[in-house]
């Protein structure tokens, strides 16, 4: 009976189907039997295939359980390719319903008929080309094991859900307190932490998963602190060869601190603008996914960001103080910038394989909102009381972009494979300017801004042939940037002596680059890789900028038409050394050298000129030349000499010089009526060193307890060409660090988790009563430590204590704090 | 000794006391179950009970990624051989496939995920985990963002600037958040040619808006010239910038505060 029902499905001869029978009814088979008995039989798959069901091995005459004896056939030989994540002919073996539906070949599994059982014909290899698991991709099953597999199909195909990491539904929530003391400067530590002192609540964590049907499957997830608007949600709904649904919402508040500069000889020597500086960065999101077999994967997707608040700005005021009796200003009185950003995207990706080609088409569109405000302060004189914000800038831009990429790759042979790919991008912009001072009045006319870009790109791999693998790669880019707008500027609003001018800017760039790129990898020496890597640039942009106005004096005007042509030149080479598997020995070198010439075809200042030479008030016009060349030089030693330890040791050298040429000019100076020549040339305008040493060690001595230390030690200095000059100052110092955790298993419902961190930077500047010395000098501390209990098997609970102190000599303590905070969260769970 | 003093000792040992019993009982408790608890800790990418499998497994179901992994950065130390797999290769980050492949794949404990924990990315960039914790960072330790938001592992991302078979455009992984500064302008800062890094540490550093240096050296490493009275007088661009560099940053009020470009002002005024 079992075969006629198998037959009656799958028979596409009628001979057959009545061979079978007569042989049933032979009387060869009574009571419970085993097809394998049964004397010569044949099927044929919905492929075609014939089987010789006689060759099958024989079931196993036990029990089956499917956690004891199945599970294990099926992880050590089937689910690597027939898994829940992209099975292979869409045959999944993660649950009976998907392992008897079967996939692309139709059903796999005919429950209590293993000989009739397509599954069982695969895994005893009696169907030509399709031979499981396929050569190569693992041992055949040994007879017992395909036995045991007919048995358990011959008992029904019975599952269990044990231990398969996959559960029915799932839900957790970590409700959570927290709370924070802070002495000393709040701001400081908010923006440092990313923590708000006081007490907080709500939920760490919450995830809610539920799988309602094989293939299908619902996910929500998590976080919400109420005092903080700290708030996070995920949604995810997929169904397996149809599609899915994700969204979400995400906020969370980044802080800033609001205390500005520090200069010590002031009797006043820092101030704060007295605001609760953060920004809301939130975001929503829905993307619609369209997965059917055999169409191309697309998704339809909206995005809203926003961006609210209130941030620093570095734009410090002038605060006039005296030093030994004489007036000075210093530029430490703090700033800030209102910000209110929108922007909603909406996306179309399409990908699919097509003649062995992986296509793939993303386009974007993006609707862009920018209202800004950067409010800076009067001056103040110390003993005063606080300025009012006395300067204003407004910035608005309403800006669409479209973004277009077509990429497509194919991997010929399993040593080539190429790809290519195209980037269009159009830019509208109109923007809005409008500056209030006490002294100028700009407002603009709507400015408007166009950019175009085509980006063109392809590349190849060849190898690994005999360990040699090659890269090559080629980049074309063709942009194009236009802005122009007019703006009316009042001098000295409202005064006697007020006057206005209208101006009308505009630049023009065009740019047009090449870029190569070149690797080679050799892996054939034994215990070694070697690499070695090329890239060159040449860039070429046509620069035109203008400020034009009509005005009775004109010594803002200027033209300047300039064309620069930049080289890039980066060569990387490298080994990795592994002569036994505790060791590896990593080194390689990087050279870069940019080199960029400005041809300044036109560069003047209309009808201004009282020294012929004069001219030119757009910058850079006299700027020639600029090169830049790092060299880079890095070395890692990781060590294992234990399985329970392993070391890492690096050092990294990095050093860049700026090398600037400029042409003679003539200035005016201020402590004279006179222009002075500026004699031009080539100088070492810049040059940065920096020393960074590394090292790790984590460490495992016992199975209970994991412990990692980080060490890190950086040097570096900074100097340019004009230190000379008393208000400028080299830039040199060091900053240690130590980042320690360990995990410790104390017993079997309790774990105590320790982490430390420690930094300290000393980059003190001498020279404070020349110039504005902003170097800083600190030391910070931080510790978190915490046990954690569970109780049953559904609820962990959490205790944590933490300790953050930050020391800042450099600012005369004024950006100290201590903080101590304690969080206590219960996560409750149910499977 | 005053009261006061008296107090303040006191309360010192107390503390002291109280710390040294929690150590006592910490310790107590740990050493108890030493016999009985069968609970272990890893660290990622460690996985509990995995052995490698190496590359070529992995390719057999994530083709797009491994195919085009020979061209990343990672690639540079990528041997195909079992005996490096956790040296260089796909479970170099991701921890020893075994478990993961018996379980038929799935994103769950049985494989790490360095787009979400940036843990093992740290056992190789020892620097940058350091500078994750200074003082000024993104904030990936905190969660908030992670690695591959701005690199791509695997060097096929368009939008992200490293090597690989695919396109790289400057300073676009910046622009995905920032797009404030890095938007256009009539008038540009041709610094941002160079990239946003030219001015800024991209992980962490110890000044605010995590610029490399905090005063004018930041600018002058480009801008200086040649000068006509060395050490007394400071022409930059023609103009006399002797009595500025004094008391301000280039970037204070009233001077070129539009860093990133001005839709108005050629100097960056504002």
């Amino acid at each position: 009976m079992k075969i006629f029902s198998f037959i009656s499905v799958r028979g596409k001869g009628r001979s057959r189907f009545a061979w079978i029978r007569s042989r049933t009814c032979s009387g060869l088979v009574a009571g419970y039997v085993t097809v394998a008995r049964l004397a010569p039989v044949t099927s044929i798959h919905s492929f075609g295939a014939e089987v010789d069901v006689t060759k099958l091995p024989a079931p196993e005459k036990t029990t089956v359980d499917f956690d004891r004896d199945v599970r294990p056939i099926f992880e050590a030989s089937c689910l690597k390719c027939h898994g829940p994540e992209r099975p292979k002919s869409r045959f999944s073996l993660v649950t009976r319903e998907s392992t008897i539906k079967g996939g692309e070949h139709g059903e796999a599994v005919k429950v209590n008929d293993s000989s009739a059982s397509p599954l069982i014909h695969y895994v005893a290899r009696v169907v030509a080309d399709m031979e499981m698991p396929p050569d190569g991709k693992g041992e055949p099953l040994t007879a017992q094991q395909v036995g045991i597999l007919r048995s358990w199909i011959d008992q029904g195909a019975k599952w269990s859900e044990k231990d398969s990491g996959r559960v029915a539904s799932l839900f957790s929530i970590t409700p959570m307190m927290r709370w924070i003391n802070v002495s000393g400067n709040r701001g400081v530590f908010r923006e440092h932490t990313g923590m708000r002192e006081g007490w907080d609540g709500g939920a760490q964590d919450f995830v809610f998963e539920e799988r309602p049907r094989p293939g299908e499957k619902f996910r929500a997830e998590g976080s919400l602190l109420g005092n903080a608007q700290d708030y996070r949600l995920k949604l995810d709904y997929q169904r397996a060869d149809v599609g899915f649904v994700r969204g979400g919402f995400e906020q969370y508040h980044r802080y800033y601190d609001d205390t500005g500069g520090y200069y010590a000889p002031f009797a006043t020597n820092s101030f704060g603008s007295g605001r609760d500086l953060s920004v809301e960065l939130g975001k929503v999101w829905i993307d619609f996914g369209l997965t059917l077999p055999h169409w191309p994967r697309m998704v339809l997707g909206y995005e809203y960001q926003y961006k609210e608040g209130t941030k620093s700005s570095l734009a410090w005021s002038e605060v006039e103080g005296d030093i030994a009796g004489a007036p000075e200003g210093r530029k430490i009185f703090p700033a800030y910038k209102n910000l209110d950003e929108k922007l909603h995207i909406l996306k179309f990706d399409i990908s699919h394989e097509i003649g062995g080609w992986s296509i793939e088409d993303n386009l974007r569109t993006e609707f862009y909102d920018l209202r800004s405000s950067r409010v800076e302060s009067d001056d103040l004189k110390v003993g005063n009381p606080p300025p009012k914000p006395g300067t204003r800038a407004d910035e608005s831009t309403d800006q669409i972009e479209v973004v277009n990429t077509l990429r497509g790759e194919k991997l010929i042979r399993e040593w080539f494979m190429v790809s290519g790919g195209y980037l269009y991008s159009k830019l509208n912009s109109e923007a809005a300017f409008t500056l209030s001072s006490p002294f100028l009045e700009d407002e603009s006319m709507p400015i408007t801004l166009t950019r175009e870009s085509h980006v063109f790109n392809g590349s190849t791999r060849l190898g690994p042939w005999k360990g040699l693998t090659f890269v090559v790669g080629l980049q074309n880019e063709w942009t194009r940037e236009l802005g122009f707008g007019s703006s009316l500027q009042t001098f000295n609003p409202g005064k006697k002596n007020q006057s206005t001018d209208l101006h009308d800017y505009s630049s023009n760039r065009s740019k047009a680059l090449w870029d190569e790129d070149v690797g080679l990898r050799y892996t054939t020496i034994p215990y070694t890789v070697l690499f070695a890597e090329g890239r060159m640039r040449q860039e070429w942009i046509d620069h035109h900028e203008s400020d034009d106005f009509k005005s009775d004096f004109n010594f803002n005007e200027f033209e300047r038409f300039t064309d620069a042509k930049s080289d890039l030149y980066e060569y990387r080479t490298g080994f990795t050394l592994s002569p036994w598997r505790p060791v590896m020995l990593e080194g390689n070198f990087k050279h870069r050298l940019k080199e960029i010439r400005y041809t300044h075809l036109v560069d003047s200042t209309v009808p201004f000129d009282f020294v012929n030479d004069f001219v030119g008030n757009g910058y850079p016009g006299h700027i020639l030349a600029r090169d830049i060349e790092l060299d880079q030089f890095e070395l890692k030693l990781a060590l294992r000499p234990a399985s329970w330890l392993k070391t890492t040791f690096k050092y990294q050298l990095v050093a860049t010089d700026y090398e600037t040429t400029t042409a003679y000019s003539m200035a005016l100076p201020l402590d004279s009526n006179d222009p002075i020549t500026q004699p031009g040339g080539s100088l070492l305008a810049g040059n940065y060193d920096a020393h960074i040493y590394s090292a790790s060690a984590t460490m495992t001595p016992w199975r209970r307890l994991v412990w990692s230390t980080t060490f890190s030690y950086s040097d570096s200095r900074t100097v340019t060409g004009v230190n000379g000059h008393a208000g400028t100052v080299p830039y040199k110092g060091d900053i240690y660090s130590v980042l320690s955790m360990a995990n410790v298993v104390i017993d079997e419902k309790t774990d105590w988790h320790v982490n430390y961190t420690y930094s300290r930077g000393n980059y003190d500047q001498d020279g404070a009563s020349a110039a504005l010395p902003l170097g800083i000098s600190y030391e910070r501390h931080g510790v978190m430590t915490g046990l954690a209990r569970r109780f049953g098997k559904r609820i962990t609970t959490h205790l944590q204590y933490g300790y953050f102190r930050y020391d800042e000599p450099s600012s005369g303590g004024v950006r100290d704090y201590t903080a101590h905070a304690i969080l206590g969260m219960v996560n409750v769970k149910f499977e | 000794m005053n009261d006061g003093g008296l107090m303040k000792g006191m309360k010192r040992y107390a503390i002291g006391g109280l710390a040294g019993l929690c150590a006592m009982a910490l310790i107590g408790l740990f050493l108890g179950a030493c016999s009985t608890v069968q609970r272990t800790v890893t660290m990622p990418p460690e996985i509990e009970g995995a052995t490698f499998v190496g590359n070529k497994v992995c390719m057999d179901c994530h083709t797009n990624i491994a195919r085009a992994f020979p061209a990343s950065p990672h690639a540079r130390f990528h041997k195909d051989d079992l005996k490096w797999a956790g040296i260089s290769g796909c479970e170099s980050c991701h921890g020893a496939g075994s478990r993961h492949v018996a379980a038929g794949g799935g994103r769950n404990s049985l494989i790490v995920n360095p787009g979400k924990d940036p843990t093992t990315c740290f056992n190789c960039h020892l620097e940058v985990h350091a500078e994750f914790r200074l003082p000024q960072h993104h904030p990936v330790v905190e969660g908030r963002m992670n690695c591959v938001q701005c690199h791509d592992p695997h060097g096929r991302d368009i939008m992200k600037p490293a090597r690989g078979l695919a396109m790289a455009r400057l300073n676009e992984s910046c622009a995905t958040c920032h797009r404030d500064q890095a938007r256009s302008f009539v008038f540009e800062h041709e610094a941002l040619r160079e990239g946003c890094t030219v001015c800024h540490t991209p992980h962490g550093g110890i000044n605010r808006k995590m610029l490399i240096q905090p005063d004018n050296n930041l600018c002058l490493r480009c801008h200086s010239e040649i000068q006509q009275r060395p050490g007394d007088g400071l022409i930059l661009g023609k103009m006399d910038h002797s009595s500025n560099a004094r008391g301000r940053t280039c970037w204070a009020a009233g001077c070129h505060s539009a860093v990133h470009g001005s839709n108005i002002n050629a100097r960056l005024h504002y």
